[in-house]
């Protein structure tokens, strides 16, 4: 029942005409003036429509089943067309995107990575002074120009770790870039 | 006594022997010596670094000492590494921080002393590992070995120990 106005709406009203309603809303009902007039009114348009009104509402089986028949047609043609679109239109355009978008990614990861190798490979390369990926004469030069120019840069010039930046590193380095057989 | 006649029968025993092994050998064993110049050819450009790699056969080759070139910046000894001198491979590099002085063109800048067994001209090969101008960027080179003229002797030498 409708608390705030302390009469039951139309659709508890409506169930104590069908006889669906609570005791407390049939009391009510009964004993308000205002809501009996309304369950009145309910019975009034209730007889108006007769005993096949319930009957006129419900839809006939045809009906049914034509509507459910136009629905599978429909569901089948929604399924026949979309698999066509992807296979003439969409699949292609989608696969070539796909492949150069792999082939971009792969691209960027295999020049990342090369360049990657290569810093490290620089930067492990003890000696390589002109980053050239090996030893040489040429870095032999270098270093001896470097400690002729005194620059003060060392960066790499120890050769042989001891601490110090001197001829002998640039000995060493030129020992290793002669030898015919590999330092242990 | 006896033990005097069996020593000095030893002894020309042995000098016997000697003297048959030294007339025996076969010229094809004869022993000789040869000396090869070194040239790097840098062209229009400085050279003030080479890096070169000798191949010999090693049966019939032993480079028996490295000299260095003509009279310049590479007139003393370059580096190698002595075990490579009877090991049939041998690398050769030097450098200069003489910029006002590096050659350019055709420059000799060693000579190898070569102790050859056996009849004909033994196979000798040498490939530029690198070379560079001033400032260290490598350059196009050509390098080859040629039988030495004696026109200069005793540079001072120089070996990796």
């Amino acid at each position: 029942m409708n608390k705030k106005s302390d009469h039951p709406d139309l659709a508890e009203i409506d169930a104590v005409r069908t006889g669906e309603a609570s005791q407390e809303t049939v009391a009510h009902v009964e004993s308000c003036e205002q809501c009996g007039r309304f369950l009145a009114e309910l019975r009034s348009l209730a007889n108006d429509a007769g005993p096949h009104a319930a009957e006129a509402t419900r839809i006939p089986h045809r009906v049914d089943d034509a509507v459910l028949t136009i629905i599978e047609k429909r569901a089948t043609e929604i399924q026949w067309r979309r698999p066509s679109r992807i296979n003439f239109i969409s699949k292609p355009i989608w696969a070539a995107a796909a492949a150069i978008v792999i082939i971009f990614l792969s691209l960027f990861m295999f020049t990342e990575r090369s360049s990657q190798m290569d810093a490290v490979r620089v930067a492990t390369i003890r000696g390589d002074m002109d980053g050239s990926g090996m030893v040489d004469v040429v870095d032999a030069y270098l270093m001896a120009l470097q400690m002729d120019a005194n620059t003060g840069k060392s960066n790499g010039m120890d050769f042989n770790s001891d601490g110090l930046v001197d001829d002998s590193d640039i000995r060493d380095v030129m020992r290793q870039v002669v030898a015919v057989v590999e330092e242990v | 006594m006896m033990k005097t006649i069996t020593g000095i029968l030893g002894l020309l025993a042995i000098l016997v022997a000697s003297s048959l092994g030294t007339t025996v050998r076969s010229e094809d064993e004869a022993v000789r010596f040869q000396a090869v110049d070194l040239f790097v050819d840098s062209g229009s450009n400085q050279l003030i670094a080479y890096q070169v790699e000798m191949w010999f056969d090693k049966s019939r080759v032993e480079v028996v000492g490295v000299e260095g070139g003509e009279k310049g910046v590479f007139e003393h000894a370059p580096y190698y590494d002595p075990r490579g001198l009877a090991g049939g491979r041998l690398i050769l590099a030097a450098y200069t921080t003489d910029h006002e002085n590096a050659p350019r063109g055709r420059t000799r800048v060693a000579r190898n002393h070569l102790r050859i067994e056996g009849k004909g001209e033994p196979e000798l090969d040498v490939t530029l590992i690198t070379a560079a101008k001033p400032g260290g960027e490598r350059i196009k080179a050509t390098v080859e070995l040629e039988p030495a003229v004696p026109d200069t002797l005793g540079s001072e030498e120089k070996e990796v120990e």
